[in-house]
């Protein structure tokens, strides 16, 4: 039988915690939990989690700092716990090697739909190669990466080079939200805070081509303040 | 206010008067004053010679040579063009007309008499006549002065905000003195602002300020409250003369006038630097006074928010808390006895309040954040994703009903805070799902107009009643709902309005014609708010 996939929560509220530990363990995850930021090196080190899931506002350290301590020793998902508003420390969180967030307060659906996202790139991550990777298929979106087509419903997109590469980035992080500076430097090498403006422009170009709606956009969502998350499941 | 009315009366002083002549200056007036006094003599000696030709009595050239004087003493600065005339009257009358002719000696034994008492007249009357004609001048002088900082005072009086008082001092100075002046004010903590630099004419000459020498000048001038600079005690090696402005509470800043080529301010200068800086002072004072009253206006508007906010917090908290605390006793207490059913019912009840509290504590939190001043984190933005981004959100309230999302096929880029203008599209259609039946249609429509976007979320619900539009943006203003069958904190709109404002837009409600109501916002397409 298949390991139970480990979690670890790092939350200060009890109650929190509690129901957050009740809930994963009530789909099948095993679930260890702290209430000290300074006691999260030493529990990765020990269980090595799959999952770290922690808050960014603990009373005893930054979590920020938490994750730059934690991310040289593991490659468990990180994702970060952080009030609404608070868009900054989000951005910061993730610049620092968390891998996704969660904003207070959040539902259990979008707490578990975060850990599949997670679980799915951890697990891509030691499966080899599969061959049929190199055609990525969601919904109507049909992208093939080795003869670099894109197809809607049968209907073959257009996009310019720079389009193309915007998206197959996005492709390889499905579910997961990619910040501003994360995307600019990957696709231009730089970042220098201005840029954002022209890569909204190229996103909304995108949008018009694979999207039947932008205001409703079914693949290419936006998360304000913060970046960009390509639609899963 | 009126500049133009300031540098008129300015140029009405002309420059020789307060501004440092330069030493070139008054080299040449000493060479014009000689050549004037040389010419004047030489005229009454001429004038004398020709009286001894058609035969007039001596006494006639002496008369001739005091006239001289006279002139010379009117003609001339100071009282020294005329002493000299004087001396030169006696000694052309001795060298012309006394025997021997054409030398300094005389025969007579009275000629050193009259020459002794032709020279104390003549000396007499040049004197008086500087005196007098030194005292217009300096009565002429006054009297521009006064008119100066009459102007001054009605310029000051015209603005408002400490800067903008001592931009209207500083440059009314540099004007007066033709020179550099340095402004700096103090802030609320007492310590010296950025000095501001005016210069009239001249622009490199504002250089001087920059060294940390001048600062240091500026500085001490203001801690200790005496002038400071040159012509001091206290650096009197710097190039400019440095004076507090001093008020009824304290140094309010300090005023520096810069002296080139170690050339002191006269007194008179001092004077009026003097005179302008308790100008200047006294409008500083008003200035902060009515600062004071504002802000203690604002802090008893504040307060009262603030208790209100307090009143609704404990009156709306309380009731769901209520509800969430019988609901969860019932099922902990009878876990036994109830069925599934009704533990299940008792349990939504518990989830939907307590999403209720969520909702209305973030509003009230944003309500506090909005408060204490929002700082906008304005980026470009993309209309549509904003859009989606808010619906997305919104959606799993809205099963009942049908949203209609209306925007341009081209992109739409905008300075924003982003959150905060998603929040004032939630809140707007959160709004229209309480207020519209199921099934109702809202309608969310984004347009250009000039140099404004606009975005309208529309229903075609029951429409507002027309009594409340006038209210319907102030806080604590609620209607009863159709929907979710209890109020709302009245929060919703109040926030969508203080955050529109603050992005330099404005916000509506209005009833559709063919029923329904618009909510409808603007914001500028440019920055420059």
């Amino acid at each position: 039988m298949k390991n139970k996939p480990l979690i670890l929560v790092v939350e200060d509220e009890k109650p929190i915690r509690n129901f957050m530990c009740v809930s994963l363990e009530a789909q099948g995850y095993k679930c260890i939990d702290t209430q000290h930021g300074k006691t999260v090196v030493s529990l990765v080190a020990a269980h090595n989690p799959e999952i770290i899931i922690i808050d960014l506002g603990l009373p005893d350290i930054d979590g920020i700092e938490v994750i730059g301590m934690v991310r040289p020793l593991t490659k468990a998902a990180i994702i970060v716990v952080s009030a609404r508003g608070h868009e900054r420390e989000k951005v910061e969180a993730l610049d620092c090697g968390a891998d996704d967030y969660l904003t207070k307060p959040f539902s259990v659906i979008e707490l578990l739909a975060r850990i599949r996202v997670a679980l799915r790139h951890s697990n891509q991550g030691r499966q080899p190669e599969d061959p049929s990777a190199s055609v990525f298929l969601m919904k109507d979106l049909k992208i093939d990466l080795e003869k670099r087509r894109v197809f809607l419903a049968d209907d073959e997109i257009h996009l310019t080079p720079m389009e193309y590469k915007l998206l197959t980035l996005m492709v390889k992080y499905p579910g997961r939200v990619l910040t501003h500076k994360f995307i600019l430097e990957e696709i231009w090498g730089t970042f220098s805070g201005n840029d954002t403006q022209s890569l909204r422009v190229f996103m909304a170009n995108i949008r018009r081509k694979i999207e039947r709606d932008p205001a409703q956009p079914r693949y290419i969502l936006t998360e304000v303040g913060v970046g960009y998350r390509l639609a899963d499941e | 206010m009126n500049k133009r009315q300031i540098n008129n009366s300015m140029d009405i002083l002309g420059k020789e008067e307060y501004s440092n002549p330069t030493k070139q200056d008054r080299v040449r007036s000493a060479i014009i004053n000689v050549i004037v006094t040389l010419g004047i003599m030489t005229l009454a000696t001429l004038l004398s010679v020709y009286f001894r030709y058609i035969g007039f009595h001596e006494s006639n050239f002496i008369m001739a040579y005091i006239l001289g004087v006279l002139i010379v003493a009117k003609q001339t600065d100071g009282y020294i063009y005329g002493i000299l005339a004087s001396v030169i009257g006696v000694s052309s009358f001795n060298f012309f007309f006394t025997e021997p002719y054409y030398t300094f000696a005389t025969y007579r034994p009275d000629y050193p008499v009259t020459f002794l008492i032709m020279l104390i007249v003549a000396s007499i009357t040049s004197t008086l006549t500087a005196k007098a004609k030194q005292e217009a001048r300096l009565s002429s002088l006054r009297e521009k002065r006064t008119q100066v900082l009459y102007e001054i005072s009605k310029g000051l009086l015209k603005v408002r905000s400490i800067n903008q008082i001592s931009e209207v001092g500083g440059m009314a100075l540099a004007k007066i003195f033709n020179c550099s002046v340095i402004m700096a004010t103090a802030n609320s903590l007492n310590n010296l602002n950025e000095p501001f630099i005016y210069t009239y004419d001249n622009h490199d000459r504002a250089a001087i300020f920059k060294s940390f020498q001048e600062r240091r000048a500026a500085a001490e001038s203001f801690e200790t409250g005496s002038p400071v600079g040159i012509g001091t005690e206290k650096y009197a090696d710097s190039s400019a003369y440095y004076l507090p402005i001093r008020g009824q509470s304290g140094t309010l800043g300090v005023v520096g006038v810069s002296c080139f080529a170690g050339k002191l301010l006269t007194d008179e200068q001092v004077r009026l630097l003097e005179a302008v800086t308790t100008q200047i002072a006294l409008a500083m004072e008003r200035e902060r006074l009515s600062e004071k009253q504002q802000k203690a206006k604002l802090d008893v508007e504040r307060e009262r928010l603030r208790s209100n906010l307090l009143r609704a917090i404990s009156h709306d908290l309380r009731t769901p808390l209520t509800g969430i605390l019988g609901s969860t006793a019932t099922i902990l207490d009878n876990d036994e006895v109830l069925d599934k059913k009704v533990k299940r019912e008792l349990l939504q009840s518990v989830q939907e309040e307590a999403s209720w509290l969520i909702h209305s504590v973030e509003n009230m939190l944003n309500i506090t954040r909005i408060d204490e001043g929002i700082a906008l984190k304005k980026n470009m933005e993309a209309v549509e994703e904003i859009i989606a981004e808010a619906i997305s959100r919104i959606k799993k309230f809205a099963s009942n009903h049908i949203i209609e999302i209306d925007i341009p096929a081209d992109l739409i880029l905008l300075p924003m805070d982003g959150i905060l203008i998603e929040q004032v599209l939630i809140n707007l259609v959160d709004n229209a799902l309480k207020y519209t039946p199921h099934g109702a249609c809202i309608r969310i429509k984004t347009q250009i107009e000039g140099e404004k976007a606009i975005f309208e979320v529309s229903d075609n619900g029951n429409g507002i009643q027309e009594a409340d539009i006038p209210f319907i943006f102030d806080r604590f203003y609620t209607a009863p709902t159709i929907n979710m069958g209890r109020r709302g904190t009245g929060l919703g709109l109040a926030i969508c309005k203080s955050i529109v404002t603050a992005h330099g837009g404005e916000i509506s409600a209005c009833n559709n014609p063919s029923g329904g109501a618009t909510f409808r916002f603007t914001l500028p397409l440019k920055e420059g708010y």
